[in-house]
């Protein structure tokens, strides 16, 4: 019962925050709506953009895939995530953010569709890629959240009445607080969720484990397995390195990720909190492992993984537990608001705007605040009605994500010799080996995952048409991207 | 070579050396030690440090288009 009144607690702190951030700065414009009018501070933008990121997978996912493959699990996502997503980030994210306010961007397509000399078509395929990657993220989230009530409830709130809960809180934030909504109930989050991460890891390895040297040594002496790659259930290393570079890299091409090299509000904030997002997941990683590690050593025979690391809290600390709950709803909702905040944004921007069609304000953030509607009410029903196909359908956000490099570091990096016409024949190409190559009857050939699959032939269709084609980008488009520097 | 350049070719080549150096010495304590000690003490410095070299070779408005 303690459970359910913390959590009943925290969603009306979220809420109060949500609808408070739509109060003291109302929405008027595009900008306010869609970029919270480029005005966070580094540790704003760090604490929206890292609780956006962490997910169920954080709490749940992970962890349970470390209990059962134990190191190179966190070899590969965690590392391979340093220095990919977070990689890239520190790369790119100022000379996005620079583009960004010069021409007003607000989505992965403005950039990409700028660079090209423009075009409608290029700028639908984007979008549509975009919800490719993003509505079975959705799915999940929405389920996840139902059983997480469902758990904190002792079954008191059903999945369906948890799931619903969620929709209708975060559809009424959003609506009336857009992005500012969306980053400030994530600073609330984040920081309840990091918090959540640390101190039940850390709980974890002193009462179960006897500290960080008993763990390693008692897990290189009895589980082995999990502390070398063995190719213990499949995890040989062709399978173990091409999901860590997929899965560690594929997330930063997902459009809520993009928005939030684009809201900072000075350089030096968008470059602080690059480098924080880049040591700080590695560090809750880490804890995390250790404390699978040893939660592996002492209960060997957990029969839901996916629950381990929060039923072995409940066995010291019940209030830790109720607060991990609370942090683990954080997790969900603050991945959730932001997803669906930027479908919207890509519905009036991306495809009504770029039709030729032209939105006042009013319209705009009315026809996103619409689209928040529908979106979580598809996420929700097609959480509700398809159940089982969504894990499958959930393999595909990170390698989509991932297949989608070529063209961004092309343009990034001003190649001048990269053709629409080969982005284009690529990106078609890209999309159909992830079908081929995916969850199915053809899944990962060679042991390789199918996120390498669908980048390779990204990368080869895409170099080989355009060394035939001729809509190579416009000169200025190039030169605007070399003079925004680094 | 440009600083971007070098710290890009240098994040895939810890990327190289972390899969083949846990691929060469695959044994439960050259994994950890290389995983959860080597490679943040390596690259965290490391990242902070570009950051701030770039900073201060793009400073506020030099660069900005």
């Amino acid at each position: 019962m303690i459970s359910l009144i913390i959590m009943i607690v925290w969603l009306a702190i979220i809420f109060i925050v949500g609808i408070w951030a739509g109060k003291v700065a109302p929405i008027k414009t595009k900008e306010d709506w869609s970029t919270a009018g480029r005005s966070f501070r580094w540790i704003t933008n760090y604490l929206t953009a890292h609780a956006t990121q962490l997910s169920a997978l954080t709490y749940m996912g992970f962890p349970a895939m470390m209990y059962l493959y134990g190191l190179p699990l966190f070899y590969a996502h965690y590392t391979s995530y340093m220095l990919g997503t977070c990689g890239f980030f520190v790369l790119f994210a100022t000379k996005l953010w620079r583009l960004g306010k010069r021409y007003g961007d607000m989505t992965p397509a403005d950039a990409l569709t700028r660079y090209w000399g423009g075009g409608k078509w290029f700028g639908y395929l984007w979008g549509a890629l975009q919800f490719w990657a993003l509505i079975p993220y959705i799915q999940v989230q929405v389920l996840g959240a139902g059983l997480v009530f469902d758990l904190a409830s002792g079954g008191i709130i059903p999945v369906w009445l948890g799931a619903l809960i969620t929709y209708a809180l975060i559809t009424i934030y959003v609506w009336l607080g857009g992005l500012r909504a969306v980053a400030w109930t994530d600073v609330v989050q984040g920081a309840v969720l990091l918090f959540g991460l640390w101190i039940g890891s850390i709980g974890i390895i002193q009462v179960f484990g006897g500290g960080i040297p008993n763990i390693l040594s008692s897990a290189a002496a009895k589980l082995p397995h999990l502390m070398t790659v063995s190719g213990y259930k499949g995890w040989d290393w062709p399978y173990t390195i091409s999901w860590a570079i997929a899965f560690g890299a594929g997330w930063g091409m997902h459009a809520h990720m993009w928005l939030r090299q684009l809201t900072p509000k000075t350089e030096k904030d968008g470059r602080i909190w690059t480098g924080i997002i880049f040591a700080e997941n590695f560090v809750h990683g880490m804890l995390l492992l250790l404390a699978m590690l040893a939660i592996a050593l002492v209960f060997p025979d957990i029969k839901k993984p996916d629950l381990a690391f929060l039923q072995t809290i409940e066995k010291f600390s019940p209030i830790l537990y109720a607060i991990l709950l609370a942090g683990v709803s954080a997790a969900i909702f603050s991945t959730i608001d932001s997803q669906v905040h930027i479908l919207g944004v890509i519905v009036t921007h991306d495809f009504i705007e770029r039709s030729g069609r032209v939105m006042t304000d009013r319209q705009f953030i009315w026809a996103n605040r619409l689209t928040v509607l529908i979106a979580m009410a598809a996420g929700y029903i097609l959480a509700m009605v398809y159940p089982g196909p969504l894990g499958i359908l959930g393999m595909y956000p990170a390698a989509i994500g991932f297949m989608l490099y070529p063209p961004v570091l092309a343009m990034l990096t001003g190649q001048r010799w990269v053709t629409k016409e080969g982005v284009v024949a690529g990106l078609i190409a890209g999309g159909a080996a992830a079908v081929l190559f995916g969850p199915g009857p053809y899944a990962n050939p060679l042991r390789i995952h199918f996120g390498i699959w669908a980048l390779v032939a990204n990368a080869v269709v895409m170099c080989i048409v355009s060394l035939f084609t001729k809509t190579k980008p416009p000169e200025d488009a190039v030169r605007a991207v070399i003079e925004a520097g680094w | 070579m440009s600083l971007p350049k070098i710290f890009g070719l240098y994040l895939i080549a810890l990327f190289v050396l972390t899969y083949g150096f846990g691929w060469a010495f695959n044994f439960p304590e050259a994994f950890w030690i290389y995983n959860l000690i080597v490679t943040p003490i390596i690259s965290i410095p490391v990242a902070w440090a570009y950051l701030w070299a770039i900073h201060k070779k793009y400073p506020g408005e030099a660069g900005r288009p």
